[in-house]
């Protein structure tokens, strides 16, 4: 559904894309993982038409994105980050309009705003002035917004950011639906839990760059890492156990630090000599998401960027 | 078409969900009429209309001065959907940026024409304004004239600008010195020549010269002809300005 191909993105000096590649396939979910400013914005907004990628082109389907944009405009649906509704309206008001905006008749619209307000539960909503929703509920509207055109891709830029539990569960609960009825969807987020529960194929993004993509047990047996993540009363002691490079041993917040290494607890406990006292805690790293993720950048997924990074993104 | 008829009615079911802009607008211009409808008819006795009663003066220069104040509002609705954070999923539609365009103008040019037809009706009506052989299809055509050239100039306006307070500005100093410049508040005869000399550059001053014309001088639509071209032609070159400089994807400010 989505072939996108050496997509160049610069803000002034800073490069926010540099030639990513992406593709999404009719069914597919794909989680797009990425730090603060790694560039994932960035590129659904070119993929949507918002932005105009310096380098690169979009395919949607059979229709070129950057030469015929009202065409892929109807192709597409996207939740922006940030909740975009006409809170003086009400939800089928809402819903109604973006089903217009894209074309669809009056009972095209109306059916599909029905749809839309199921698959959501917006249902007992829709009468509701959308200024007297709650927090979950206007995110709720907000990615229904995206869907009302029923779109061959949609793409939901954390779409849960904020949202209760049971706005998170209607959110994934709605994107399986729409995957299993045959809708190409880009997912961003940084609850990795979410991704699992999505089943989805996984496109790491660092630096404006895709750094790895498949499936998750395929990165996880590709990027296995085994080490541990250990809290400390104080510095780290002297010796040479820890005089490791910069990548290897690392202080991810103040006291608590990530020793990649083939390395059992014995030999950390044995690193630590007569000062074993001040180990408040240890964990074993287990092969999953987050070691992929931290293999892969060399960073964890909450990990702040960079100022610049973060600006051009 | 289709996207820009959905913003059309976008726009009037929100103005219909809050109405309270236009009716403050209507209603103030009904205030200020009767206090100066006096004064008013003293000035155009004195220019020689002697059985003038000032409404002819005060209903159609508050007309034109409130009107370009409602005009500002066309250029508030583009900003809003930056601070409604809508914007965005606009431009992702399928809609393109005339499409936009046109629907954000065009039910602007609709409802000013409305609002200009209602305050002629009552100011007429609590004020004893009469047509005295002038045409009413005459009015109709300057109405429709102001409207547009009014909405064009802040669609260009709204373009230009980054911020919501810079349109806003623009408003409120333009209503008030293109009203004042064009004989909105006081006949333009009575202001200093370098004013009178300089007053044609406003549509104000057209719209004004046609008001006269049927109001004070029985003129048909032969007579108004003139205002009536110079609004539209001046609406079509301000549209195609606007629609040249007009950026979809720029960043524009909103109060939040």
């Amino acid at each position: 559904m989505l072939r996108a191909t050496g997509f160049a993105k610069s803000f002034g000096d800073v490069a926010a894309l540099a030639g990513a590649d992406l593709e999404v396939n009719a069914g597919q979910v794909v989680a797009l993982l990425g730090r603060n400013g790694a560039g994932k914005t960035t590129l659904l907004s070119i993929v949507s038409g918002l932005l105009q990628p310096d380098a690169g082109s979009v395919m949607l389907g059979d229709v070129d994105a950057r030469t015929q944009p009202e065409e892929a405009a109807k192709l597409v649906g996207i939740a922006p980050q940030d909740t975009g509704i006409y809170t003086v309206l009400s939800v089928r008001q809402n819903l109604e309009f973006f089903g217009e905006l894209s074309g669809m008749n009056r009972p095209q619209r109306e059916q599909s705003a029905n749809d839309v307000a199921e698959k959501l539960g917006l249902t007992p909503l829709l009468d509701r002035r959308a200024g007297q929703l709650s927090g979950g509920e206007a995110r709720r509207l907000h990615t229904a917004c995206a869907l009302v055109h029923t779109p061959q891709l949609l793409m939901l830029d954390e779409p849960t950011v904020g949202a209760d539990v049971t706005t998170r569960l209607q959110i994934i609960d709605a994107v399986k639906e729409l995957a299993a009825e045959g809708a190409a969807v880009i997912y961003t987020t940084h609850y990795l839990p979410e991704v699992e529960a999505l089943g989805a194929d996984i496109v790491i993004i660092d630096d404006g760059r895709v750094l790895a993509a498949g499936t998750q047990p395929e990165l996880i047996a590709r990027h296995e890492i085994r080490g541990l993540r250990f809290e400390i009363d104080g510095p780290l002691p002297g010796g040479t156990f820890f005089d490791r490079p910069a990548d290897e041993l690392v202080e991810i917040s103040p006291g608590t630090y990530r020793l990649l290494d083939n390395i059992d607890m014995s030999d950390l406990l044995a690193g630590f000599g007569d000062e074993t006292d001040r180990l408040i805690s240890v964990e074993t790293l287990k092969p999953d998401l987050e070691t992929v993720f931290l293999a892969v950048t060399g960073n964890r997924l909450d990990d702040e960027p960079d100022v610049e990074s973060e600006e051009a993104a | 078409m289709t996207a820009a008829w959905a913003i059309t009615k976008l726009q009037l079911r929100i103005l219909r969900n809050d109405p309270w802009f236009l009716v403050i607008m209507f209603g103030m211009p009904l205030v200020v009429m009767p206090l100066f409808q006096a004064t008013m008819g003293l000035s155009l006795v004195d220019s020689g209309f002697s059985s003038a009663s000032g409404a002819e003066q005060v209903v159609p220069g508050q007309v034109v001065l409130f009107g370009f104040f409602v005009g500002g509002s066309v250029g508030f609705s583009l900003f809003r959907e930056h601070g409604w954070r809508t914007w965005d999923r606009l431009r992702a539609s399928a809609a393109s940026s005339k499409s936009l365009l046109a629907g954000f103008g065009v039910p602007w040019i609709v409802i000013h024409v409305g609002y200009q037809l209602a305050l002629f009706t009552a100011g007429g009506l609590a004020l004893g304004l009469r047509f005295n052989g002038g045409s009413p299809i005459a009015l109709l055509m300057m109405v429709l004239g102001y409207a547009t050239c009014v909405i064009s100039l802040i669609l260009l306006v709204a373009s230009s600008f980054r911020t919501v307070n810079q349109v806003s500005a623009f408003q409120n100093v333009g209503a008030m010195a293109f009203g004042g410049l064009g004989g909105a508040l006081v006949p333009l005869e009575q202001l200093p020549g370098w004013a009178q000399a300089i007053a044609p550059i406003t549509p104000s001053y057209w719209a004004m010269r046609g008001h006269r014309s049927i109001f004070l001088e029985s003129g048909g639509v032969g007579d108004v002809l003139l205002p009536f071209a110079v609004l539209m032609g001046a609406s079509f070159v301000i549209s195609f300005a606007a629609a040249r400089r007009f950026r979809a994807d720029e960043t524009k400010e909103f109060f939040a």
